[in-house]
């Protein structure tokens, strides 16, 4: 899911890292004292995730966990998902330095929208309700990431379309299996800590 | 804090469980040059090949010239028909794209300058130096009786190309587990990254902390100054109090 180095053009790089600076300044607004252990957790949980890759035809996808991320930080995980794509930049060697903003809006924009969707839900009385949101909102950060992702690969030039058509098609499987991490986490939440579902005054800026 | 951070820190412990097995999947590409031809590896950073790549060579303004595959071990061979620069592209889908650039110089060296093929394998002074020796006694004690059928009987041109294809043969696996091992991520560069997190967040919450600290000892520091000005003198909020009401009671009087 990450974007290398040097394939996309340069108004796609400078436009997608002036979103992610405003992005970035809204998270760190938003970031109240109480969510940064949480915040901290969630970036190295997406920083590690990365390394879980699942087999999908001939090429591999890798988990992403950032609808998680969205459920429980709102903005606040722009700097969270920031952080963790840095370091994966520097000790994976995935993206690159010049395409980190992109990369950063890519994956932390759809994570902040499934958030807002889903969370008047997650605290919902039945429970089944609030499971759904959060299966919804963990499998379509990834699907609105993948078709982010396709639509700049699109975008940069007709040679990059068939690529761009395989990005959504590999993260079917990652969806799902987001999706349902997604339901599990928040079945869990609801039970042991209730308060990270509930949004604090700050988090939604 | 600890709480908040207790069921997240289970999600964290099985993606770590799984961090050791797993593998990255970048797409990687490096060429070499042997006897004048170009040859390139297209694989994935888990150690194994792409076969059937479509390789796009290109001249420097672009222009596509040919596009081939790559075999089934993820190689590809490419004579260059001119000295120009050249630049490869390959495109797996879903994202994964790689390419280099050989240059006009390295083209017309074969490789041998020092801006040569990244590659040790092939090319370069290893041709020199087995043109230099001339017929080779190789020790065969080590060979199967088909290695040793497959060999040349003296030093001729056919026995250097034969000595060559084998040395690459052998050496395949070796190269190939070198991709996997610079391309693995440790568990080092996994618990330095977690650290990092750990220590940015951390002056994230120092940060903060100086900060509500700040904010309260000028909250303080304004309340203890509004409580003195009480004493001094009366409390202007209290003063429209008393004369809203004075008519009132000024009325009978």
């Amino acid at each position: 899911m990450h974007i290398v180095d040097g394939t996309l053009s340069l108004p796609i790089i400078a436009v997608g890292s002036t979103l992610a600076v405003g992005g970035l300044a809204l998270g760190l607004r938003a970031l109240d004292a109480e969510r940064v252990p949480a915040a901290a957790m969630l970036s190295a949980t997406f920083f590690v995730a990365s390394l879980i890759s699942v087999p999908v035809g001939p090429s591999s996808a890798h988990l992403i966990m950032s609808g998680v991320a969205g459920l429980i930080l709102g903005w606040a995980a722009f700097p969270a998902l920031f952080v963790g794509l840095l370091l994966q930049t520097l000790f994976f060697g995935y993206g690159g330095l010049t395409v980190l903003g992109v990369n950063t809006l890519n994956i932390a924009l759809p994570a902040v929208i499934v958030g807002l969707a889903a969370r008047p839900f997650l605290m919902h009385p039945r429970t089944g309700i609030a499971m759904i949101a959060g299966g919804l909102a963990g499998g379509g950060a990834i699907a609105l990431t993948a078709i982010m992702v396709a639509l700049e690969l699109a975008l940069t030039g007709e040679a990059f379309f068939v690529s761009a058509q395989g990005v959504i098609l590999i993260h079917i499987p990652i969806m799902v299996i987001e999706g349902l991490i997604s339901v599990a986490v928040v079945r869990f939440l609801r039970q042991v800590k209730p308060a990270l579902l509930v949004s604090s005054r700050r988090t939604w800026v | 804090m600890k709480r908040t951070s207790g069921p997240l820190g289970g999600v964290l412990l099985i993606a770590c469980s799984f961090a050791t097995a797993a593998e990255a999947h970048k797409l990687l590409l490096s060429y070499w040059f042997s006897d004048g031809e170009i040859i390139g590896e297209v694989g994935l950073s888990n150690g194994t090949f792409a076969s059937e790549a479509p390789i796009e060579i290109s001249d420097a303004s672009g222009a596509l010239i040919t596009e081939i595959l790559s075999d089934s071990d993820g190689l590809f061979r490419y004579r260059p028909m001119e000295a120009a620069e050249h630049r490869f592209y390959t495109d797996l889908g879903g994202g994964h794209i790689a390419r280099f650039k050989v240059s006009k110089e390295e083209i017309e060296t074969g490789g041998r300058s020092a801006l040569g093929g990244r590659s040790a394998l092939g090319g370069g002074d290893g041709e020199a130096l087995l043109a230099q020796a001339g017929p080779l006694s190789l020790d065969t004690s080590g060979m199967t009786l088909e290695q040793r059928r497959a060999l040349p009987p003296s030093g001729s041109a056919a026995d250097q190309a034969a000595i060559k294809s084998l040395i690459r043969q052998e050496l395949t696996p070796l190269r190939r587990e070198i991709v996997a091992l610079r391309e693995r991520n440790g568990f080092q560069s996994i618990l330095g990254g977690i650290g990092y997190i750990v220590g940015l967040f951390g002056l994230a919450m120092f940060w903060m902390a100086r900060q509500l600290n700040k904010d309260q000892s000028i909250k303080a520091q304004a309340t203890d100054a509004s409580a003195a000005g009480r004493k001094s003198q009366p409390n202007p909020a209290d003063a429209p109090e008393p004369k809203a009401d004075s008519p009132q009671e000024g009325s009978p009087a």
